[in-house]
């Protein structure tokens, strides 16, 4: 089902380009095992488990965190020789932001504004001005940023990753813990930025990248187990995903892809080339299963 | 579970985790660590008044167990803040708090299992005296420095100085975490405390406003145990326990218990809610003029391309300078400063014991350093490490990591605004200073004195603790090790500035450059060093600065090797650059000082100066031999451009029963040359003291002619407060400053028993006989001298061309006369703003002088000329000229201790320059006793005779003080008053026991005596031999011996019919006071001036008021009860 194969035989125009990245941690976990990554401009997504290597792989290309080997190139900018040339080109949004005390929300994007080489005072509050309306804050512009709900933390986080026009903006679990419509917000601004930008989307939430993303790739034990388009990806289990509801009581099957509750009792869905059983339906793939699947197979 | 047991488990479990902290042996070994520099350090005992007695004695205990209260307060909020922040950091304050337990339980028990946990913190000051006896054993230090374990006093010290401050500042420090829901709170608290602490030290301890009062808000005890112990003799110092007064009993409920009330309070009103909500401002929605103004704007932002990061790092300073200006926490800050000054200004100046004093520049800016000094370090390395730390938000830290921005505009930018806040704060005393002078002296508001001082001296001292906390910052990773390291080097500072831990100025961290201001010597003659200084502390801020940028992480890094390489890197870079900018800087700077400070000029370690003077003692004190001179000319030729004097010094009739005259050198002073009968001889120069051979004729009737062609240069800078005799624009002489002293200085010898042992000397230094050593005044006996001067055109003042006396003068020149004021043909040269005490000056003088002349019959100089000399000197008198020094003298503003003091003062110099010229008085064993004690009984005696019975009581009481005090922090064991030569307590003890002993003799009997003493010493006997042939062997020796203290009491009895008297004595021996029973005979004195002889126990008939003094010559303990009034 893989499709790096075919990918491998793509020309090499991906504005992303990472190649043999590996990260040991001194207790010995292998965060990240021989990465190998090819994206275009466009939102990409990374999917993976916790202790994936997701974070580790998204630190290490913000320049944060050095790997042991591999490397990793934007536009042609080797992101390891020319960590400085990559962080001009770089928006960086972690997991969480808290609460910075005392400081207008103007104020503060203005100080990242020039950490980001934006010097010149007039342009440099002209980007903010337009960063605070495009991510709706503008109303909040002198408002201190202690007092900021999630949702508009999130939002001024976005605003402060986007300073400089990035080329490459890395999001880690953007929308966790908004509320659906702060979420499909945060959507909309993201697919705007992919526009004419690299967006690497980290989450849990399959969800997500099966409606923003392009493309998108799946970390298990720090290693890429699956990568490909979305829609690719799904076309490899057409018509090998069955479903049914395993009444209360009854014993779940051995070869359950993955399960998720019913009211009922649980819904499993297996893989099979035919259909499993009589009580089995069959299933349009969803990239759920494609990351199931994909993790069951990296196992 | 119940309450109580889960309490109990609570505090077991906080306690445990508290232990696993890094902080926590961090911190215990710390103190440990320091107690042991401190106990090492010879110098810092002696500052600390332990001289000859056990290191580990009860008293060093009470007073490091106190003093470490100090920074403990710090590290405690830390502690206590945790009880509501561990759960927080690690996100489990929800879950915590969700379980099914008593919430004040949770929180009692986590305060409890805190309390124990600082005890365990705070019981390393007593704990680590256990210490001295394996110190001694490993030979670290001598025998005779340690003691027995003092437990008793380690467990007073635990149990009345550690635990209560440590529960109740906790109590209070778990309100203010509960309240802020973070360390902040528990921080502030702790800054408040401090603030307490100085209004209680240095404005009601320091201002003596109100003593009982500091020792009560005073959070550690320090205050009051420093008191006590300062009074303390050297027995009890080893044996006695600190004293449960009321104010203590008081101050221990005040910090220990009290707190737990609010602390109740609080606990029964917490709601779990509380703890789990953030206290958020309502938002305040308002649309940025910015955003409007971009809505108009068509123009997309330009892509990023060469961003200008030097405006960016400006962009960042201004940005973090910001954001400490609009902190309530500085404004706060900033308030206490300018109330610490101005309060501080007005006890310690408009209000001193010793004044009142005009609040002029030059006094007040020291002094305005002095009250700021403790708080401005706290609040340099608080909020500059706060400012390192404002980018460790959740999430933030990673994105600035990700911007393009250089590492040393982020760096620099915070270090810039560290710059700016430290320069700015600096103006907060100039403004206290302004505040001051413009409400006591409105005429005399000078900015550019306390702004000079501040900004060119001060500011760069704080700037080092700057640019250390920068770099603790930079390379600890834990927000709370970081920030108690920098309370730790910031207490240690305090240390230093109160104790000279560290004697070479250069080294000195966050002390400014030594300076006496002065309004007649101005900043001239300092700024050099000043400069110097000021850059080399400006090279240590930028070394640190350079250090720190090559230390701070840009990425996550697991373990401090993974930040090597990057180091490395970094060293090649800006950071490399930045470090050897710093360390040329201080590099150069520290060579220059060695060179102006060591080389050149006056500053020998302590550790030099003995070995110097032991070496002094083993070449020259045998090789002395009497001398004695005849007279002779000198001819001085002053060249200030080059800061040099040359002397022609012809010493005619020169007899030596040795072959040699010998000499002391001055600092800076030569001999160039020397002739005998005309003759060129050899001159042997070691250890500063120079011997002339003389030949033959020093054995003959006529004597020696000797030539000495003498070269003084002043090329260094003073590494003390003293200011330069000369300077390209100014001089201010006197013949010890450019002129070897001839003789032996006994005074050089070591007086320490444990200090000469361990430079290889007997323990008593050999005495050179008094015809061999130094004149008591001057630098040659008396004798008939001309003198002449030759100074560059200007303003000179000098010394009359012929001296019948002891060869003394003095010289002022400046290219402009300063203003002077004339009373009734007699002319004071003063400072700008000092016309009017000038004239009282001139009338304190002339009335003091009368005084004496009527009282002795002396021939006295008519001192129709006074100069106000530079503030660091000593009052003297050359010719007909007094040189009286603007420190205590010029700074007094009308009637009041001042006034009295300065008469005192003026009196005591009168008479001392009389009776040295009249005897002819040379150094030697009781000789202090002619210079010291019978100057400053006439001078009392004058003081009582002009402003009264009051005024000479506040006298006698202050006399009082200083002995106790002197003999509190004795240098050397005590001796008697004829061997401990320039010892403190002489000086303080000699007017008032002499002052005691004329009394019951009668002052007229006394002073015959004196004048006998005089003549007698005059042909050639010791001051003891004549004291001894005037009184008697034992009464000689009772003036001349060992301290001797009486309290004499006064008080109604005979229901009102009759006022008893009694009294006690004592003797000083064996480091203490000894009993000598009770006191036999005193002596009643009127307001007129009658004596009387009491016999005691014993009572008088009731009289209007009258005062009575024990007739033996010792000094009155407490005066206040000696009076009888009706």
């Amino acid at each position: 089902m893989n499709t790096r194969d075919e990918d491998k035989e793509r020309p090499s125009d991906a504005a992303l380009e990472v190649t043999g990245l590996s990260k040991t941690y001194r207790n010995g976990i292998r965060a990240l095992d021989r990465v190998d990554l090819r994206v275009e401009s466009g939102m990409y997504g990374l999917l993976g488990p916790n202790g994936a290597g997701k974070s580790t792989l998204m630190r290490t290309l913000a320049t944060l965190q050095q790997p042991d080997s591999g490397t990793f190139r934007l536009d042609g900018i080797d992101g390891l020789a020319d960590p400085d040339s990559l962080r001009r080109r770089l928006g960086y949004l972690p997991q969480q932001i808290g609460a910075y005390p005392g400081v207008r929300a103007a104020a503060l994007l203005e100080r990242f504004a020039w950490l980001k080489g934006r010097t010149d005072k007039a342009a440099r509050r002209l980007e903010v001005a337009r960063l605070l309306e495009r991510v709706n804050l503008e109303d909040a512009a002198e408002q201190e940023v202690s007092t900021f709900s999630g949702g508009m933390l999130r939002r001024f986080g976005i605003a402060l990753a986007l300073l400089g026009q990035p080329r490459l903006l890395i999001v880690d679990e953007p929308t966790a813990g908004l509320d659906p419509a702060e979420r499909n917000r945060f959507h909309r601004v993201l697919s705007e930025i992919a526009a004419d930008a690299v967006v690497l989307l980290s989450t849990h939430i399959v969800e997500d990248v099966e409606n923003l993303c392009d493309r998108l790739s799946v970390l298990s034990g720090g290693r890429v187990v699956a990568e490909g388009a979305p829609e690719a990806l799904r076309s490899a289990l057409e018509g090998r995903v069955w479903t049914r509801v395993v009444p209360r009581g009854e014993s779940l099957p051995d070869d359950v892809l993955h399960m998720r509750a019913d009211p009922k009792g649980t819904r499993v869905f297996v893989l099979s080339d035919g259909s499993p059983g009589s009580d089995y339906e069959p299933h349009a793939p969803r990239l759920e299963d494609v990351y199931h699947h994909a993790l069951a197979e990296a196992a | 579970m119940s309450n109580g047991r889960f309490v109990l488990g609570e505090a077991i479990e906080t306690f445990r985790s508290g232990v696993r902290t890094p902080l926590f042996p961090l911190v215990f070994a710390g103190l440990i660590g320091y107690l042991v520099v401190v106990l090492l350090s010879a110098e810092y005992m002696q500052q600390m008044g332990a001289i000859d007695i056990p290191r580990n004695s009860p008293h060093i205990v009470f007073l490091m167990s106190t003093g470490q209260v100090f920074w403990l307060l710090f590290a405690w909020a830390w502690l206590f803040g945790r009880i509501v922040t561990r759960d927080r950091e690690a996100q489990l304050h929800e879950l915590v708090l969700s379980t099914p337990n008593s919430l004040k339980a949770l929180l009692l028990g986590r305060y409890l299992g805190t309390v124990a946990l600082a005890s365990l913190l705070g019981v390393s000051a007593p704990l680590g005296f256990l210490i001295v006896g394996p110190m001694g054993a490993a030979g670290m230090l001598p025998p005779d420095a340690v003691g027995p374990v003092p437990w008793l006093a380690m467990a007073v010290s635990f149990v009345l100085f550690i635990v209560p401050v440590a529960a109740g500042s906790g109590a209070l420090y778990l309100v203010a975490a509960l309240r802020t829901k973070s360390v902040a709170g528990p921080f502030v608290a702790a800054g408040s405390i401090i603030a307490i602490w100085m209004l209680s030290m240095v404005i009601l301890r320091g201002g003596e406003i109100g003593l009982d009062l500091a020792t009560l808000i005073d959070p550690t005890a320090f205050g009051e145990v420093e008191t006590q112990t300062n009074e303390w003799t050297p027995r009890e110092k080893m044996t006695r326990m600190v004293s449960l007064t009321l104010p203590l009993i008081l101050n221990r409920l005040l910090w220990g218990v009290l707190p737990l009330l609010p602390l109740a309070l609080v606990l029964m009103r917490l709601r779990r809610e509380d703890l789990v909500l953030d206290r958020v401002r309502a938002p305040r929605e308002r649309r940025s003029a910015q955003v409007v103004a971009a809505r108009r704007s068509s123009t997309p932002p330009a892509p990023l391309n060469a961003p200008n990061w030097l405006g960016a790092t400006w962009s960042e300073a201004t940005w973090h300078l910001r954001r400490l200006v609009r902190s309530w926490g500085l404004a706060m800050a900033a308030g206490l400063l300018m109330i610490m000054g101005v309060a501080g200004s007005y006890v310690h100046v408009v209000q001193h014991a010793e004044g009142p004093l005009t609040p002029r520049a030059e006094l007040l800016t020291p002094l305005l350093g002095e009250f700021v000094y403790i708080i401005f370090l706290f609040i340099i390395a608080g909020f500059v490490g706060g400012m390192m730390r404002r980018d460790e938000q959740r999430g933030f830290y990673e994105i600035v990591g990700a911007t393009p921005a250089p590492l040393g505009v982020r760096l620099g930018g915070r270090a810039l605004a560290a710059v700016m806040l430290t320069v700015g704060l600096c103006l907060i005393p100039v403004m206290s200073a302004m505040v001051m002078t413009l409400a006591a002296s409105p005429g005399g508001v000078a900015i550019a004195t306390p702004l000079a001082t501040f900004v060119l001296a001060f500011a760069p001292a704080m700037l080092e603790v700057c640019g250390a906390t920068i770099l603790v910052h930079a390379v600890v990773r834990r927000a709370g090790v970081a920030h108690t390291l920098t309370m730790i080097l910031a207490f240690v500072a305090v240390l230093n500035h109160e104790l000279s831990l560290v004697s070479y100025p250069p080294a000195q961290l966050a002390i400014p450059a030594p300076i006496s201001l002065s309004a007649l010597v101005g900043w001239e003659p300092w700024l050099p060093m000043v400069l110097a200084f000021g850059v080399l502390k400006l090279g240590v801020f930028v070394l640190a600065v350079g250090l720190a940028w090559v230390a701070w992480p840009r990425q996550l890094v697991e373990h401090w090797t993974d930040r090597l390489p990057t180091a490395a890197r970094r060293l090649r870079g800006g950071a490399g650059v930045t470090c050897a900018v710093g360390l040329a800087i201080v590099v150069g700077c520290a060579w220059l000082l060695e060179e102006r400070l060591v080389d050149s000029g006056r500053y020998v370690a302590v550790e030099q100066d003995q070995r110097d003077r032991a070496a002094w003692e083993q070449h020259w004190v045998k090789r002395g031999s009497a001398f004695s001179v005849a007279g002779g000319e000198v001819e001085l030729d002053v060249v200030p451009q080059e800061r040099t004097v040359t002397a022609r010094w012809a010493i005619h009739g020169v007899q030596s029963s040795g072959e040699a005259l010998h000499a002391e050198l001055p600092p800076g002073v030569e001999i160039e040359s020397a002739l005998v009968q005309g003759q060129p001889t050899d001159i042997e120069t070691v250890h500063d003291h120079v011997a002339v051979t003389l030949g033959p004729c020093a054995q003959q009737a006529k004597g020696c002619a000797v030539v000495l062609d003498v070269r003084a240069t002043l090329r260094g800078w003073p590494a003390e407060e003293q200011t330069p005799w000369v300077d390209a624009n100014q001089v201010w002489l006197h013949a010890h400053d450019v002129l070897p002293r001839l003789g032996l200085d006994p005074d050089r010898a070591l007086q320490t028993p444990s200090v000469r042992a361990e430079q290889g000397l007997p323990p008593s230094p050999a005495v050179p006989a008094a015809t061999a050593s130094i004149a008591a005044v001057g630098v040659a006996p008396a004798a008939a001298w001309t003198f002449s001067v030759k100074t560059p055109q200007g303003w000179t003042i000098a010394t009359e061309d012929r001296i019948n006396g002891p060869l003394d003068f003095a010289v002022a020149w400046r290219p402009e006369a300063p203003p002077a004021t004339t009373v009734g043909g007699r002319q004071a040269w003063h400072g700008p703003e000092h016309g009017q005490v000038a004239k009282q000056v001139l009338d304190d003088t002339a009335a003091i002088r009368v005084c004496i002349q009527a009282k002795t019959g002396w021939s006295l100089p008519t001192l129709d000329t006074v100069v106000q000399a530079p503030r660091d000197g000593t009052p003297s008198i050359a010719g007909d000229i007094l040189w009286l020094p603007e420190d205590g003298n010029w700074d007094i503003t009308g009637e009041g201790f001042g006034g009295w003091h300065r008469r005192f003062v003026i009196g005591r110099t009168i008479a001392r320059h009389y009776i040295a010229a009249a005897a002819a008085l040379r150094h030697q064993p009781g000789s202090r006793w002619l210079t010291e004690g019978v100057p400053g009984w006439l001078a009392l005696e004058c003081v009582r005779a002009e402003d009264g019975q009051s005024a000479w009581r506040a006298l006698l009481a202050s006399e009082a003080d200083g002995i106790v005090q002197a003999l509190g922090s004795l240098p050397s064991p005590v001796r008697g008053l004829a061997e401990d030569g320039d010892a403190e307590w002489v000086e303080a003890y000699a007017p008032a026991a002499t002052y005691a002993w004329a009394s019951a003799m009668g002052s007229e009997v006394a002073q015959q005596r004196v004048s006998a003493v005089v003549e007698q010493v005059a042909r050639g006997t010791t001051v003891a031999d004549a004291l001894v042939a005037q009184l008697g062997s034992a009464p000689a020796a009772e003036l001349l011996g060992v301290p001797l203290a009486s309290d004499v009491t006064v008080a109604e009895a005979a229901g009102g019919h009759e006022v008893a008297v009694d009294g006690q004595r004592w003797r000083w021996g064996t480091g203490g006071w000894q009993s000598e029973g009770s006191t036999s005979r005193a002596v009643r004195t009127t307001l007129d001036g009658e004596y009387a002889s009491v016999s005691t126990p014993g009572a008088l008939p009731v009289d209007d008021e009258f005062f009575v003094l024990d007739a033996w010559p010792s000094f009155e303990r407490s005066v206040e009860d000696n009076t009888w009034s009706r």
